[in-house]
């Protein structure tokens, strides 16, 4: 049964948390953001649980979770809606060769390497309920990630968004994101057809007609907000609640396709009109409640489930740093090289890889989603957690040392000036 | 492509250990004469959260006492339950010994309620 005092008092104590370590987080250069998912994993069994078992237990015992998990769930499928309306085909226009081979070489080496990391850590870190296929490309999609909403908070607070290296790195974690979705939403099919009593053509062939519903009749019909919205210069209460019930409708078409809810919420945002004024005004209706509120939920869920040098013995701190050298070396090594290739200089290109490396918060989002489907055993999710964390840490002090800001601020005025 | 097709057939190859993880119900000898200690335990007697051989199992008594267990071959181990695993992956059994407080080894078998959730059986 609902336990509202339990619950009003663990978000309070979760937002406390997420406001206080962001906050000190962003006293060392790192996004608000990067604290408010430590924050989760501090509340959780690896430091709150470890520390103080009886408080964690009194204030998180497991009953309670369902109720926390379905507020974030809830939460992360506007974030999705989110995300996807901040994501601009057009920003791919214009970057012509190198944003081609550096998205394409950014998905394809961390793909490659996670595949064959799940060489090694299958027999040691699965089980035979999960064929070596589906751990196998789960790792390479969850290696291959990139944090688009982390990056473009990385880029406006340093003042990069219009430098040459920040639109690019907008347009490659754009095409990363696109594709990193497509690839697991195949995973999940490949996972939840095995399992569900619907046949797998009806998944695929109902998932085919609903994306081609999306792009040819729903898409066509969203710019009746926008003229609505020039009409008033804002959207009517009742508009607002209709995109959100059309976001939670194409959520649960997704879901009862055997997907997940969250690509659903994602595509909603991705066909919403592009315009950014209008992008811009359902981006302030819509994020102050999910960041600031939802969000922290969603981490601290993340952070119950983690249970970071809990138990596993030494053996699981090497195949943590296996899978942080790999993670690394495929994505920022692989974007790096093709920028390079690509004919950016040499320290445009590593800033650019460093960029690309950020994972945050969409690799939570995917570790949560593979977890569920039980495609990654709790130990694997940890480890994966903790990767997500290091390379999203490492990114504002890395770009700081191969780019310093005198230089970077030197760029964007001659980008502006050429563009003058 | 090609990368990724040779890789997938690669790991074809590739065992893991048989997966054990979720809820047990567990039927201990009637014979065994510590009914105290089975009185205690409520059905599902036995949690499994596994990641790899490496198992953590929670038994059912009250307090969620756990214990970490090692899979080897067919043969879970613990500190106080030894059991091999049985049939096939989506019916697996226990069965073994389990060292209960101050009782002699009692002889159980374990039937897998609510297999954890897995992907690509």
């Amino acid at each position: 049964m609902l336990n509202l005092f339990q619950l009003v008092l663990q978000i309070a104590v979760i937002l406390v948390a997420a406001r206080v370590v962001g906050f000190l987080f962003q006293k060392i250069n790192q996004p608000q953001v990067m604290g408010e998912m430590v924050a989760g994993i501090l509340l959780g069994p690896s430091l709150l649980g470890w520390l103080a078992p009886g408080v964690s237990a009194a204030l998180f015992p497991p009953a309670s979770l369902a109720y926390l998990n379905a507020l974030s769930q809830v939460g992360l499928v506007v974030f999705m809606f989110v995300v996807g309306l901040a994501l601009n085909p057009t920003e791919l226009h214009g970057y012509g060769h190198a944003a081609v081979l550096t998205s394409h070489v950014s998905i394809v080496a961390p793909f490659c390497l996670g595949g064959l990391t799940a060489l090694y850590l299958y027999p040691r870190l699965s089980d035979d309920g999960v064929t070596f296929t589906g751990f196998a490309l789960f790792m390479g999609a969850a290696m291959s990630i990139t944090a688009f909403p982390v990056l473009a908070r990385i880029l406006t607070e340093r003042g990069l968004v219009r430098s040459r290296m920040g639109t690019l790195a907008i347009a490659c974690a754009a095409v990363d994101d696109v594709t990193g979705w497509c690839i697991l939403a195949y995973i999940v099919v490949l996972v939840r057809v095995t399992h569900a009593s619907r046949p797998a053509w009806v998944t695929i062939a109902g998932s085919i007609f609903y994306v081609l519903v999306m792009l040819f009749v729903v898409r066509r019909l969203l710019p009746a907000f926008e003229r609505a919205f020039r009409k008033r210069g804002q959207l009517s209460d009742n508009l607002v609640a209709a995109i959100v019930v059309l976001v939670l409708v194409s959520a649960l078409a997704t879901e009862w396709l055997g997907i997940h809810l969250l690509f659903g919420a994602f595509l909603m945002g991705a066909i919403m009109p592009k315009t950014p004024d209008f992008v811009s005004y359902l981006l302030h209706k819509f994020e102050s409640v999910t960041v600031v509120l939802l969000l922290p939920l969603f981490f601290a869920f993340t952070g119950l489930r983690t249970r970071i040098g809990v138990g596993g013995g030494s053996a699981i701190w090497l195949y943590s740093a296996l899978v942080i050298v790999v993670a690394i070396t495929g994505k920022l090594g692989g974007s790096m090289f093709a920028a390079r290739l690509a004919g950016m200089p040499w320290r445009e290109a590593a800033s650019l890889g460093i960029l690309m490396n950020t994972r945050g918060l969409m690799e939570l989002v995917i570790l949560n989603i593979g977890l569920d489907i039980g495609v990654i055993s709790p130990v694997m999710f940890s480890i994966m957690v903790l990767m997500a964390l290091v390379t999203t840490f490492m990114t504002t002090p890395l770009l700081e040392w191969v780019y310093p800001a005198r230089l970077l601020k030197a760029q964007v005025v001659g980008t502006e000036k050429n563009v003058a | 492509m090609l990368c990724l097709f040779g890789i997938l057939e690669i790991g074809k190859g590739i065992t893991a250990p048989p997966a054990i993880g979720g809820e047990w119900s567990v039927q201990f000898d009637p014979a065994a004469n510590c009914a105290g200690a089975f009185a205690r335990l409520r059905q599902p007697a036995l949690s499994i959260s596994q990641s790899g051989p490496g198992a953590l199992i929670m038994l059912n008594d009250g307090r969620s006492t756990p214990f970490p267990a090692t899979i080897t071959g067919g043969t879970l181990t613990a500190a106080s339950l030894t059991a091999t695993i049985a049939g096939k992956r989506g019916e697996r059994v226990l069965e073994g010994k389990f060292d209960f407080d101050g009782c002699a080894p009692v002889a159980f078998r374990a039937i897998r309620r609510e297999p954890a959730k897995k992907g690509g059986e």
